[in-house]
């Protein structure tokens, strides 16, 4: 009876380890997510802003990096092969800074850029059309946006989802898609008439 | 509806990892094939939609996050250590004393009664795992498994073994809040008494021995039999 021994705990559970939080990470846990927020952010914030001039907004940089890692967690079920976590969120904020400033040498180890995350879309990139389908997706139901986003987001296969969600088999999996492809080619017709 | 291979070579397209001889096999076929080029494209534009809509939501979401504390404060720190220690080791005092010992010896681990393990088979889906591991004591893990299910579609039952998970995991605080939510009168839900039992002990545990006497008479008076003895004794035992 382990839980006798410890004192009333309210806290949300933290993510323990460096390991157990890249597992999360690569699963898409958001508590995972908030824990990586929360724990470089002052030594990132500390480091940029003494290497950084004076008016770019650091506070920023420093959330389009950690999207960054953690959507290339999510995407490319990064493996780091050395280094840490905290290195590799470092190593995306400085070719971030790069890009920026258009330098034409990055200024991070090669194995780091082989696993730059591919969306670095933002909507004012889009085409007119394509906004039109990110707004239609956003009033979707919950349930079919969930559904979109693990075959298309997160790349499960039907049987993966069916053993993610509980849905009864893979054919209920595809026809429960198909009908929210559905309902979002009306929607998009609907707005374009 | 396109084949799964075909959606392989679209996610690795689209994330940039196919090697050369699959990059030129694609190109050539997304210039023969229409209805290849057609599912390609689709694919494409709903995985850029859905990712930027993702990292829109990633956004909101770190605004929630709490911010780290600033390093001025640390100044503080020993300070509040110290005073945290003496208010830990003032509760520990309390809670060994009576009548919060009395939890201890009523609790004991609530048996997986929905999907015992068959011997040697794999489990197919989160929710086997996830019982699989309540029931081999690894609790941390089975009440990450139960959320991971219940992110998807809300189930009491699943929810009670959710907080029993929890609940053996020492995190009580968690397991109380899912306890208070599940419902009293639905007759689909299999372990209302059950949760009123363990709702008890942690009332109990937390020094509020009004509530949990509530409880325990309700349970007594209007219960099904699950665990009467030692609710009688356990009554007797808190006046």
């Amino acid at each position: 009876m382990n839980w006798l021994l410890t004192f009333v705990d309210f806290s949300l559970p933290m993510v323990k380890n460096e390991a157990l939080l890249q597992e999360r990470l690569r699963e898409g846990d958001k508590k995972a997510l908030g824990q990586l927020y929360s724990d470089y952010k002052a030594a990132f914030l500390a480091y940029f802003r003494e290497r950084v001039a004076v008016g770019m907004d650091i506070e920023d940089l420093y959330q389009d990096s950690v999207i960054a890692v953690y959507q290339n967690y999510v995407l490319n079920q990064l493996q780091l092969k050395k280094g840490s976590v905290k290195t590799y969120l470092f190593a995306v904020g400085k070719n971030k800074l790069a890009a920026k400033f258009n330098a034409s040498k990055p200024y991070v180890k090669e194995d780091f850029l082989l696993s730059q995350p591919y969306v670095e879309m933002d909507e004012d990139q889009m085409p007119m059309e394509q906004q039109l389908l990110l707004k239609e997706f956003k009033q979707l139901g919950e349930k079919c946006r969930e559904m979109l986003r693990l075959h298309y987001y997160r790349g499960l296969t039907d049987k993966e989802i069916v053993a993610k969600t509980g849905y009864k088999d893979e054919n209920t999996i595809k026809s429960y898609r198909s009908r929210c492809l559905k309902k979002l080619k009306e929607a998009i017709h609907g707005s374009g008439k | 509806m396109e084949a799964e291979s075909d959606i392989i070579l679209f996610r690795k397209k689209v994330l940039g990892q196919l090697s050369n001889d699959e990059a030129q096999a694609f190109e050539q076929r997304f210039e023969t094939d229409m209805e290849f080029q057609k599912s390609y494209l689709e694919y494409k534009e709903l995985f850029e939609v859905i990712s930027v809509s993702e990292k829109q939501e990633l956004k909101n979401h770190l605004k929630t996050v709490s911010e780290p504390s600033a390093k001025k404060y640390q100044y503080w720190l020993p300070i509040a250590a110290t005073i945290l220690l003496l208010v830990g080791a003032f509760w520990m005092y309390r809670f060994n004393a009576q009548p919060q010992g009395l939890c201890e010896t009523y609790f004991d681990t609530y048996p997986n009664v929905i999907a015992p393990a068959t011997r040697g088979s794999e489990p197919q889906n989160v929710l086997e795992k996830a019982y699989r591991n309540y029931d081999s004591g690894a609790f941390e893990k089975a009440a990450l498994e139960f959320e991971k299910y219940l992110q998807y579609q809300a189930n009491s039952d699943v929810s009670f073994y959710h907080a029993m998970a929890l609940l053996n995991a020492g995190r009580l605080g968690e397991a109380k809040t899912i306890l208070e939510s599940l419902p009293k009168d639905d007759p689909d839900f299999a372990f209302a008494d059950e949760t009123q039992w363990y709702l008890a002990l942690i009332y109990i545990k937390l020094e509020n021995t009004t509530q949990a006497k509530s409880l325990l008479f309700q349970l007594e008076t209007e219960g099904n039999g699950f665990k009467a003895d030692e609710i009688k004794s356990l009554l007797s035992e808190l006046d």
